[in-house]
């Protein structure tokens, strides 16, 4: 498969990814922070949000002060943010329009037809019918997994989607474990916006029932950290994804084994067995927000790995222009 | 109930669908027929449904410097154009006679320049032209073919005799709209076809596959064949991806290929790959930054060389734009007499070239009754359509010619075939005749084929002659039919 093939598979898969997390991250809080939280408290879960993404100097410029909804409309329609949902899903389709004769009609129909309904939104729409609107984003992006899936060859192209897909969850996922709430093992949530803010982390990674499968609907900071970090079969837990890229760097790699695919096959397995093999004390004494910002400082270097592996392939220079990677 | 056809209006010049009596001419009876009675909300209905069919799939163009990069459906009319089968056999024997004619010109030019020697055509007049790749003079390409894809546009007159306005043997595009207005034209409307014996479109890509394998460097058992694409920003991109998709072969931008020993590869999630046929849809001037344009990022440095080792072949091949030069065609006629020795079956319009004096002073003196194009654009870009032009205008091309003749030629204003279309009236849709013309695409293999009917272009705005996407054009659904009725 063509290098330039392969990336714009796995920045699709990215930017659908971050998508789905940014519109699901916005809807839980924006409908929990509408029942209880003061003007302040907002203002901390959007400025935390934006610093974790890297986004926060950006929203200052534009807007200043930190309201809920200039925040909003930063993080789903404004131009100038390349991580908002329109621009988001404007990169994927553009990375799809590169690859059209590669991806299957249907795909290319359905990302195109997402792009044309999400272009022409306002602010108007958004305030209208917020959650419907935030809604259909998500529901949009599972949906196209599942056109993905079910029309598409299961061959590199996929496997790559895939990577990219699995990489930018476990980020997304590990980013929303980092809350202050969750970072001492001994407290339980009293105060009403302390629960909420454990509802908040496990809804926004779609968690909460299955969570509530094992653990009942008691919400203890401790086991939500074990289920969004260590749980072996629920999909977005960071080490679900951590054991699913391990495959597919693995599968992607096939029979070559230049240096940068020994290299990404090796970062990829280290990084999931520090999540099989890890555990809530080690967490806890490294500090859970210093663990999760090795997870993600190894999904970084894993990224990059991967890209010198399979995007540049070696021997000459690259005239690809890299992708808006700011995570 | 009133009928579609009521309110049509004949228009001097000729009608394709109608006889100036206003009876159906003979091949669009059963048409005129059948749609005699299709209610005017359906028509509407199927409209919208062609609309957004169209912008769904992403069938657009971009548009040229518009900083928005705004992508633009090229607007498909309902109404068929039907060819009937005696007149068709007709284009396609005067195509196919030109197209041999042409290729025989190049293989002559950048060999012998036989017709040069004796003077048929002025060596001044191809040597001054930046069409013209002098390095590439003593390289024949494989099998002596230049052109394998060309689209050659026809246009009738008055009395609806066909001429050719262009030859168009670079990259010409427009096929994909051939496949998919029949394709959309099927869905919308299913009972139109019945028992009218349309003759389908769509071997084009396979044929083309298959011309495009023949290419390969001898011993080659699955030959690798990709097609060359500038990149999303070209106004073809759509299709570009089109062919790809129907012909199962890679598309490839110039930074996905790389040269190295003469031979091409692609660059690939596994190493290195070899390429051996390229179906490039990039003109010379940037396909090889070492050879022509310096500042091309949309060739591959090397390509010539390879080419020229026969490591690669490309289609078309390299410096076919002397011989679709909007002078160097009004040639034309006197290649087929020379190396065919046979009369031109499809004519010229009439051509005067600025780079003749008395042409010259023929032009300036009737600029307000000429079509000028300038000789080295294309797509309906640099032209001065005399009737319609204001002083100003003429004016500023008279300047132009002057300061540069052999830039420049005219031609009459050929008052082009109308054929009804159904356009927007108020509130309503109306039916109204519109000027159009016709490009049938040509594939050269072992034989020269042709798609059957081709993309027929309307000028969608009132009285205008400039049948361009670019430039506010669309287009219909062509029917060749196995008979004449």
């Amino acid at each position: 498969m063509l290098s330039r093939t392969a990336e714009s598979f796995f920045w699709i898969g990215r930017f659908i990814e971050r998508a789905e997390y940014t519109a699901r991250f916005v809807n839980v809080h924006y409908h929990l922070l509408t029942e209880i939280a003061t003007r302040e408290d907002q203002a901390n879960i959007w400025t935390r949000y934006l610093e974790d993404t890297g986004e926060l100097e950006a929203y200052t410029e534009l807007y200043g002060e930190m309201l809920t909804r200039p925040m909003m409309e930063f993080v789903t329609l404004c131009r100038e943010n390349p991580n908002s949902l329109t621009n988001l899903i404007a990169a994927a389709r553009n990375n799809a329009r590169g690859i059209q004769d590669q991806l299957s009609s249907e795909v290319w129909h359905f990302m195109n037809d997402f792009y044309l309904n999400l272009k022409g939104k306002t602010e108007l729409e958004l305030w209208a019918d917020t959650h419907d609107l935030l809604g259909h984003v998500r529901n949009t992006c599972y949906t196209l997994d599942g056109v993905m899936g079910s029309t598409m060859v299961h061959d590199e192209g996929w496997n790559f989607y895939r990577l990219g897909k699995n990489i930018e969850r476990g980020g997304r996922t590990a980013r929303l474990i980092d809350i202050p709430v969750l970072s001492d093992p001994s407290t339980e949530p009293r105060r009403i916006s302390e629960y909420h803010q454990c509802l908040a982390a496990l809804k926004s990674a779609s968690a909460f029932e299955a969570y509530r499968k094992f653990y009942s609907a008691q919400l203890v900071p401790k086991k939500i950290v074990q289920f969004l970090l260590f749980h072996n079969k629920f999909p977005r837990s960071v080490r679900f994804t951590t054991t699913q890229t391990t495959k597919l760097v693995e599968r992607v790699a096939g029979g070559t084994r230049r240096p940068e695919t020994r290299q990404a096959i090796r970062l990829a397995g280290a990084l999931a067995a520090d999540l099989e093999f890890g555990s809530l004390e080690e967490v806890y004494s490294t500090g859970l927000s210093q663990f999760l910002a090795q997870v993600l400082e190894q999904l970084d270097q894993l990224s990059n790995m991967v890209a010198q592996a399979f995007f540049r392939t070696s021997g000459y220079s690259t005239t690809s222009q890299s992708q808006s990677q700011a995570v | 109930m009133k009928s579609l056809f009521d309110s049509y209006q004949m228009k001097s010049g000729f009608d394709e669908m109608f006889e100036p009596a206003g009876v159906p001419r003979r091949h669009y009876r059963r048409l005129v027929e059948r749609l005699r009675n299709f209610p005017q909300k359906d028509l509407e209905l199927k409209r919208r449904q062609a609309d957004q069919a169209f912008l769904r799939q992403g069938i657009t163009f971009t548009v040229y410097g518009d900083p928005q990069q705004t992508e633009k459906i090229f607007p498909f009319d309902l109404m068929p154009r039907i060819i009937p089968d005696t007149e068709w056999r007709i284009i396609e024997e005067g195509i196919r006679q030109r197209v041999r004619a042409l290729n025989m010109f190049l293989v002559d030019l950048y060999g012998d320049q036989r017709i040069l020697d004796d003077k048929i055509v002025p060596r001044e007049l191809i040597e001054s032209s930046v069409h013209f790749q002098k390095d590439l003079v003593g390289f024949c390409p494989p099998k002596g073919v230049f052109i394998h894809v060309a689209g050659v546009d026809l246009v009738r007159n008055h009395e609806g005799q066909y001429f050719v306005l262009e030859d168009n043997l670079r990259t010409p595009s427009g096929v994909s709209y051939v496949l998919e207005n029949r394709l959309v034209m099927k869905q919308l409307f299913p009972n139109l076809f019945d028992d009218m014996r349309v003759r389908p479109v769509d071997q084009y890509p396979t044929q083309l596959l298959e011309n495009l394998k023949g290419l390969a460097p001898v011993g080659k058992e699955n030959p690798m064949v990709v097609l060359l694409t500038p990149g999303v920003f070209n106004s073809a991109y759509f299709e570009h991806s089109f062919l790809s998709l129907q012909m199962g072969i890679q598309m490839v931008e110039g930074r996905d290929l790389v040269v190295e020993s003469d031979k091409v590869y692609m660059k690939t999630t596994q190493g290195l790959e070899q390429v051996d046929v390229i179906y490039r849809r990039v003109d010379d001037s940037f396909l090889d930054p070492e050879v022509f344009r310096e500042d091309s990022l949309l060739g591959v440095p090397g390509l010539v060389r390879a080419y020229r080792a026969g490591n690669v072949a490309l289609a078309n091949g390299i410096g076919n734009g002397i011989a679709d030069d909007k002078a160097v065609y009004t040639f034309v006629p006197k290649m087929i007499d020379y190396y065919l020795t046979e009369k031109p079956i499809l004519q010229n319009v009439p051509t005067y070239m600025c780079g003749i004096p008395e042409d010259r002073t023929y032009v300036l003196e009737h600029l307000g009754s000429l079509v000028v194009k300038a000789v080295a654009e294309s797509g309906g870009y640099g032209m001065l359509m005399g009737p319609s032009s204001t002083k100003d205008e003429q004016e500023e091309f008279r300047r132009k010619i002057e300061a540069s003749p052999r830039s420049y030629i005219a031609q009459p204003v050929v008052s082009l075939s109308h054929h009804p279309c159904v356009v927007d009236g108020g509130e309503k849709l109306r039916l109204v005749g519109r000027h159009v013309d016709l490009r049938p695409f040509v594939l050269w293999g072992d034989d020269i084929t042709l798609s059957l009917g081709g993309l027929t272009r309307v000028a969608l705005k009132e009285g205008s002659l400039v049948v361009n996407s670019s430039q506010g054009g669309g287009s219909k659904d062509t029917w060749v039919l196995e008979g004449d009725e």
